[in-house]
């Protein structure tokens, strides 16, 4: 077996020193550092990057809470001011409705009173017609000058007054 | 420095055991009574530090935001690493960072490199997989005394045990802990070899059974050679990742000192 011929040990402890120790100089002083570096440079970086995603994240949402809540509010004012509105019209229309009401009753009572005495009217002509028309009757018939007030009589018991 | 060629070359008589053979490539003094010759571990060792070192040069240049391919697999490499330590130690072993990233992509490589045709794996060698486990036992022995000082000690002291047993369980967790670099060395060396082993088993009865004429019965070995080596892939990831991890448990406990 050549690995347990001692002769070679020397050379190969030597070598390997010497290969190991030179490796061991250059990674640790040239090459580590600069790729941990830029690593670190990379994190960093990423670490940067997320916070500011984040901040912009809570930003963006904030404005939405902000927007919602000022859309809740013109709602509600919108609410209140259509009410307001809704109740003023009501009143409003409550107050035409009674003034029309007031006015058609006037109206109505002028009409009646006026039908009232143009019945008056119509009836007292009636009656002198009737008197008239009794005066010729009982002329015709012979009676002269007939008796003003019994013809009055005979004609509020025909009237039933 | 020269090992054996014997039975190195043609058909049946394949030595799987000749692809771990150390053998110089150009000679150099022995410096401090240690040889310092450049040999076919040695070019493979400095060819996987190469290959790491352009491959993650060439990803740490790009410094965009949003990563290119080869940025991409170079920050993955390093997050695949941070993570382990994050979740096995917590935020303070990233001070051993730095360490344990070089010895992931070092033993991945390694691994991986050995995996070509030709090549030489590295990481099949005890003595190789042996000095990064015990720079390992080091690095935690001492991270253990310079955080807790003679209270490290604790650590070999289970708690609520009856004092009866305490020396028995005491003489355990010493040897238990003495034997993690030996632990970890084979694991990794004997998953290296082994498998390369057995590659070149199944290699040396396709090539013989094709030399002998007999094509219809090579296809067999052949298909499991097909098998393994996909399978010899996952291993080579895997016993990185294991290693690693180890390392990344056993400093947990020297910081933290929790069971």
């Amino acid at each position: 077996m050549p690995q347990l011929d001692p002769s070679t040990f020397g050379s190969q402890l030597f070598w390997l020193a010497v290969s190991f120790v030179t490796l061991y100089v250059v990674l640790s002083v040239l090459v580590l550092p600069r790729i941990g570096a830029t690593m670190a440079k990379r994190s960093d970086q990423l670490d940067g990057d997320l916070a500011e995603a984040e901040a912009l994240r809570a930003k963006a949402e904030a404005a939405l809470e902000a927007y919602e809540e000022a859309l809740a509010q013109a709602r509600t004012k919108a609410l209140v001011v259509a009410q307001t509105m809704r109740a003023e019209v009501q009143a409003e229309t409550a107050r035409q409705k009674a003034e029309l009401d007031a006015k058609l009753a006037e109206e109505a009572a002028a009409a009646d009173s006026r039908l009232a005495a143009t019945r008056e009217a119509a009836l007292a002509g009636l009656r002198d017609a009737a008197k008239e028309i009794i005066g010729d009757v009982m002329v015709s018939i012979g009676v002269d000058q007939a008796d003003d007030k019994s013809v009055d009589a005979a004609l509020d018991a025909a009237s039933g007054r | 420095m020269a090992g054996k060629t014997t039975n190195a070359e043609g058909g049946a008589g394949i030595d799987p055991m000749h692809q771990f053979e150390v053998h110089s490539l150009f000679d150099l003094p022995t410096i401090a009574g240690i040889d310092t010759s450049f040999t076919n571990s040695s070019l493979w060792m400095v060819i996987a530090v190469s290959l790491i070192t352009v491959f993650m040069t060439a990803a740490s240049r790009g410094t965009s935001l949003v990563p290119g391919r080869l940025q991409l697999m170079g920050e993955m490499a390093y997050s695949f690493v941070a993570n382990m330590i994050k979740e096995n130690i917590g935020t303070e072993g990233m001070r051993f960072f730095p360490f344990i990233f070089s010895l992931f992509m070092f033993i991945l490589f390694c691994n991986m490199l050995g995996m070509l045709p030709y090549s030489f794996t590295v990481t099949s060698h005890l003595i190789v997989t042996f000095a990064l486990a015990a720079t390992v036992f080091t690095l935690v022995t001492l991270v253990g005394f310079a955080r807790h000082g003679i209270g490290f000690l604790k650590l070999f002291v289970p708690s609520g045990i009856p004092v009866v047993l305490l020396p028995l369980l005491v003489v355990i967790e010493l040897i238990s802990y003495l034997t993690r670099p030996v632990s970890l060395s084979v694991r990794l060396f004997g998953n290296m070899m082994a498998g390369h082993t057995m590659l070149k088993i199944f290699g040396g009865f396709v090539v013989g059974l094709g030399s002998a004429g007999l094509i219809p019965l090579a296809i067999a070995p052949f298909a499991l050679m097909v098998a393994f080596t996909g399978l010899e892939l996952l291993i080579a990831g895997l016993q990185a990742y294991v290693f690693t991890i180890l390392t990344c448990i056993y400093l947990n406990e020297a910081i933290h000192m929790d069971h």
